[in-house]
């Protein structure tokens, strides 16, 4: 859970407070907590995590998100402002970003979406035969870990067999992350660079359809006139998995607990699917779980602040994204809010490479779900629990007539 | 009625051919082809003009009313 301790001073006379996120709580509890906090301070400094910056406005995040020559991705780790290892594309910043990241928005377009739409529908389907008719399920293990990991390897022709080993680096990495097991996240992450290494030497061998294919692709690609050498390889492999598997099983968990604990819209929804794509977008305001941070790259006054260079800003997207100057009845679920311009994936350069993919797994989910499994609720009375940083619930059991 | 669609702003998002199919198309990369250019907004399509700017999480997109 968040929680505020005393209300100090802080550089240039600002609000210091210690705002804890790393912390768990009850299900959406960080987010409503940011409800009042945003009220009450556009932006302040947290004496957590060797002292930081946060931004809690959707103006300002989104601004800030966009002005990556001041806050620079250099660091997107509020407690490491000088990382001895760089996320490929994540800490770079233009132009330098662009020659890496422009290899990855074709490869995620809304046209290789439509591509692995129809597997992706098979695979929702075996995952939920497996379970259907125990009337009951844990929806974070059997469905929301699962499936968007099978899509993700399909959709980037890696064998979707693997997908247990995946699930589990996965859980590593964030468990360690948030304090569980430090050790198993950085044993993770060797498995995972072992597993890639291995899958470049065998594309090396015998290289696939350079269409489908994203290990051959990136064999293949040239930055500054170059092949991209073996150690950013490895690295550009370990960050697509780190960016995409923990999120889209986050944004399903979030989305079923909504859909679980409010039977009408439920109903809506099963009524009428068309309703499907714009309840997506609102689920994902609603709950817009990832806290980015940036390193400031100069001195700045923002939002009333000295801001210094070499500082960390930390922006959670959740915060803008529920702002009430920015979306009408804000705290508030419409399923068919339109529009609605949430920054849930981000703004900027460094928007989500894989939005469009997230955003039809989840409409794979909602759909086929919705039409096996059109009732269900809650099968627990314990109140569910959300984990902090990059929230998500790590448990959520259904059950259903 | 113009639609304009700034290059430096537009990070590829895609809402707005999404919610306005009609306006806007997306090119390989899923940036919207517009991106970059200002052109007339065609007669009957003003409603999904409005929509595309109102939806743009980037604030990319901008119209200009009149003639």
């Amino acid at each position: 859970m968040v929680t505020e301790h005393q209300v100090g001073t802080g550089p240039g006379g600002c609000p210091a407070l210690s705002v804890d996120i790393g912390q768990p709580g009850p299900i959406n509890s960080h987010f409503e907590a940011w409800d009042a906090l945003r009220e009450q301070y556009p932006a302040f400094w947290s004496d957590l995590y060797g002292g930081h910056w946060v931004v809690t406005r959707f103006d300002a995040i989104r601004h800030a998100l966009q002005e990556p020559s001041t806050f620079s991705n250099r660091s997107t780790i509020v407690s490491d402002p000088d990382p001895e290892y760089t996320f490929i594309p994540t800490f770079l910043d233009p132009p330098e970003h662009g020659k890496y990241r422009k290899l990855y928005n074709a490869r995620f377009s809304p046209a290789m979406v439509t591509r692995v739409t129809s597997a992706a529908r098979e695979a929702a389907n075996e995952y939920i035969d497996a379970f259907v008719d125990d009337g009951r399920c844990d929806f974070m293990t059997a469905f929301a870990d699962p499936f968007p990991t099978n899509v993700f390897l399909n959709a980037i022709n890696l064998p979707t067999e693997d997908t247990p080993l995946f699930v589990a680096w996965v859980h590593a990495v964030f468990g360690g992350l948030s304090g569980t097991d430090p050790d198993a996240g950085v044993r993770a992450q060797a498995e995972m660079r072992d597993y890639f290494k291995e899958m470049f030497d065998r594309r090396r061998a015998e290289p696939q359809d350079l269409e489908v294919d994203i290990l051959t692709y990136l064999l293949s690609a040239e930055v500054d006139g170059e092949p991209i050498r073996e150690e950013n390889l490895l690295n550009m492999a370990v960050v697509l998995v780190l960016a995409g598997l923990d999120t889209t099983k986050s944004q399903l968990g979030y989305n079923f607990h909504y859909l679980a604990t409010h039977p009408d819209d439920r109903r809506r929804i099963v009524d009428d699917p068309a309703l499907i794509p714009s309840a997506i977008e609102e689920l994902l305001r609603y709950h817009a779980f990832v806290p980015p941070a940036r390193k400031l790259a100069h001195d700045v006054e923002y939002e009333g602040c000295p801001m210094k260079k070499g500082q960390m800003v930390l922006m959670p997207l959740w915060s803008a994204t529920r702002d009430p100057r920015a979306f009408e009845d804000a705290g508030t679920v419409r399923l068919d809010r339109n529009p609605n311009r949430h920054i849930a994936f981000g703004a900027g350069p460094h928007r989500c490479a894989g939005a469009h993919l997230a955003r039809r797994e989840l409409l794979v989910a909602m759909e086929e779900w919705h039409k096996r499994i059109p009732d269900y609720h809650l099968d627990t009375d314990e109140k569910i629990m959300e984990h902090g940083w990059q929230c998500g619930p790590d448990s959520l059991p259904l059950a259903w007539p | 009625m113009r639609i304009a669609v700034d290059a430096d702003l537009c990070s590829g998002q895609g809402r707005c051919y999404s919610v306005s199919p009609d306006l806007f198309t997306p090119d390989d990369e899923g940036f919207v082809e517009q991106r970059g250019t200002e052109f007339e907004v065609p007669a009957g399509l003003e409603d999904q003009a409005r929509l595309a700017v109102a939806s743009c999480p980037e604030g990319a997109i901008s119209l200009t009313e009149g003639s």
